[in-house]
């Protein structure tokens, strides 16, 4: 062997490698989707707030009795769209609309 | 539709059916897969509907067997004979909130529910025995002993799955256009730093005859590339525009509009539906979604923008998103930014500049109405929504298509891009010509009203980022006779510091264009 030292090093590099792998496949700590913790953008609290103000308007509008969905129809199945008003009282397309 | 938790009574009204056609009104259950009605899901026809002049109505009763292992995903208006997957053209879904708050009246969670603001916890909660057809509603997906738990996961999830949720995609996620880094948003300067293999490009990506990918900028010849039906590379690096098939995907050459990417900020203060109209109003024209409601706005953009291919074949091109993900979306979205609109008269300025813009947004130029020049009217409180009482959230009619001196609008025309119609499909015909074609478009030509406490730190603005800057767009907007940008400029630089926001506030665009 010319370079026995040189051969040992290689092969324990090799074997920590390998090792290295299996226990990356083995021991992946990377958590399932649903585990994530915190949110960095997101605020919880601005969340809890908005959904106070939604528990207040929705038993306002009877909400522990009823069960209130909007229909939507979808913007490409050739149905009229709802109309939407502006100030004008009608839609305009080419003029924007000025207040009386 | 309205469904009685106490004893199953369930009605239904809907205008604008065609007489002539019958229609039938059903349930579905969609268990573990997408929210797509699909073989599998469990779909209850409940009765069909009775034409009733201008209206369609239905009321009938549920009967407890459908409360055995049975959750309300999706209600579908369908043509009658047809299931709701292949015929279904009108969708309910109950929102994020009405599954949190109806879990919490079902004992399932503890919770804000509970509360009552007036008398303190617990005197006026009903037992879950009290409406029992509330075990219909499904909960959220996110395992939580209290509303706090599962409005804290709720908003964590939903930003994992706006950053990193490909849906077995083409590897762009919601973030690939909402960026973290520009206010969940995109613009033209920041496009040129990203490397050429971005998603967001990936309608460029090309392989040339020698097996070297590159990008297809010009989009000649696309080989193994989505193409200039699913992206106008040139439009996109140079204005930051997307294409958009808001009106359909039937037409895919001459059926697309150029649109810039709204930021997803202060979203709960510019829903709120018109007094006519949609759920909730969201997107530049307020229809952006598929169902009309932000819940189902992933919907429509997964299958916009996230495919592999121009079929857009759900299963195989991408996934659509499970209710959980919408759920989750849905609180991220609402959690973002500001909860609630200023009150700008009383708000306290403390620069000379500032304070007259100010008062310019707010009282105008003294002129009688029209032409007074009113920022505040259009944009309540610096809003998104006007001061005109119950028609708050109004779409207008901005102009902004006609605006040839803009170089962006210039700049589409120039391209052949069709005429963006803004809200509906309805054809626009403002010249005299049939649509599809560079001056026509789909739509009554209004826009939604955009918040402008955001603006400063999301340019360029309008639904095609025709203004780049704030004072571009207020000197080019207001009417001739107030044209002072500056002071308005200052308003919001000045306001921005006093609210100590992290990054934006305000703008000066008034939608005036005549004076």
């Amino acid at each position: 062997m010319k370079y026995p030292a040189f051969k040992f090093a290689a092969t324990i590099t090799s074997l920590l490698l390998v090792a290295g792998l299996v226990g990356q496949l083995l021991f992946n700590s990377k958590p399932p989707p649903e585990e994530v913790a915190e949110a960095v953008l997101g605020n919880a609290r601005n969340l809890k707030i908005v959904y106070q103000q939604w528990i207040t308007q929705a038993k306002q509008n009877g909400a522990d009795r009823n069960l209130v969905l909007a229909l939507s129809y979808i913007k490409v199945s050739r149905l009229s769209p709802p109309k939407l008003m502006d100030r004008c009282g009608s839609i305009s397309p080419t003029e924007p609309c000025l207040p009386r | 539709m309205r469904l009685d938790l106490t004893d199953g009574t369930l009605s239904a009204e809907v205008n604008g059916l065609p007489n002539q056609d019958a229609f039938d009104l059903w349930l579905v259950d969609n268990g573990e897969s997408s929210v797509k009605p699909e073989p599998g899901d469990a779909m209850i026809r409940i009765d069909r509907f009775q034409h009733e002049g201008a209206s369609a109505k239905l009321r009938t009763s549920l009967g407890p067997e459908v409360l055995k292992n049975f959750k309300l995903d999706l209600v579908v208006v369908a043509r009658a004979g047809k299931g709701p997957g292949e015929a279904g053209i009108l969708f309910g879904s109950p929102s994020f909130f009405q599954r949190l708050y109806y879990s919490e009246q079902g004992g399932q969670l503890i919770g804000l529910a509970d509360f009552d603001e007036s008398s303190g916890p617990g005197t006026e909660n009903q037992s879950p025995l009290w409406a029992p057809f509330s075990v219909l509603i499904p909960s959220p997906a996110y395992a939580a002993d209290t509303a706090d738990a599962a409005l804290a996961r709720a908003v964590a999830n939903g930003e994992r799955v706006f950053s990193k949720e490909q849906f077995n995609g083409n590897g762009r996620t919601c973030a690939t256009c909402h960026r973290s880094e520009r206010n969940l948003t995109i613009d033209p300067k920041f496009i040129a730093t990203l490397h050429r293999h971005d998603p967001l490009f990936v309608g460029e990506f090309f392989e040339d005859g020698d097996g070297n990918d590159t990008n297809n900028i010009r989009c000649t010849d696309p080989v193994k590339s989505l193409g200039c039906k699913f992206e106008h590379p040139k439009l996109m690096r140079k204005f930051g525009l997307i294409l958009e098939n808001v009106d359909g995907m039937d037409n895919l050459e001459k059926k697309f509009v150029m649109r810039s990417v709204p930021h997803a900020l202060a979203l709960n203060t510019s829903l709120q539906p018109a007094t006519s109209g949609l759920p909730e109003m969201i997107g530049w024209s307020a229809d952006g979604s598929p169902t009309n409601t932000l819940r189902g706005f992933a919907i429509g953009a997964v299958k916009q923008h996230f495919t592999k291919t121009l079929d857009r074949n759900p299963g195989t091109d991408f996934r659509l998103p499970t209710e959980a993900e919408l759920d989750a979306m849905e609180a991220f979205q609402l959690s973002l930014g500001r909860q609630r609109d200023l009150d700008l008269k009383t708000l306290m300025l403390n620069n000379k500049r500032a304070i007259k813009g100010q008062s310019i947004f707010i009282n105008g130029n003294g002129k009688p109405a029209p032409f007074d020049g009113t920022c505040m009217a259009y944009h309540n409180n610096a809003g998104a929504t006007t001061s005109f009482g119950s028609l708050a959230n109004s779409n207008f009619n901005t102009g902004v298509e006609d605006r040839r001196d803009s170089r962006t609008v210039r700049a589409i025309i120039d391209a052949g891009i069709p005429r963006d119609g803004g809200f509906g499909n309805s054809v626009t015909d403002p010249t005299g010509c049939i649509a599809p074609s560079s001056h026509c478009g789909f739509g009554d030509g209004t826009f939604n009203t955009p918040p402008l406490v955001e603006a400063a730190d999301t340019a360029p603005f309008n639904h095609n980022n025709t203004f780049d800057t704030l004072e571009e767009a207020s000197s080019t907007i207001l009417p001739i006779s107030l044209t002072i940008s500056v002071p308005v400029a200052s308003l919001i630089w000045v306001t921005l510091r006093l609210l100590r926001l992290p990054h934006s506030f305000a703008s000066s665009m008034c939608w005036r264009t005549t004076a």
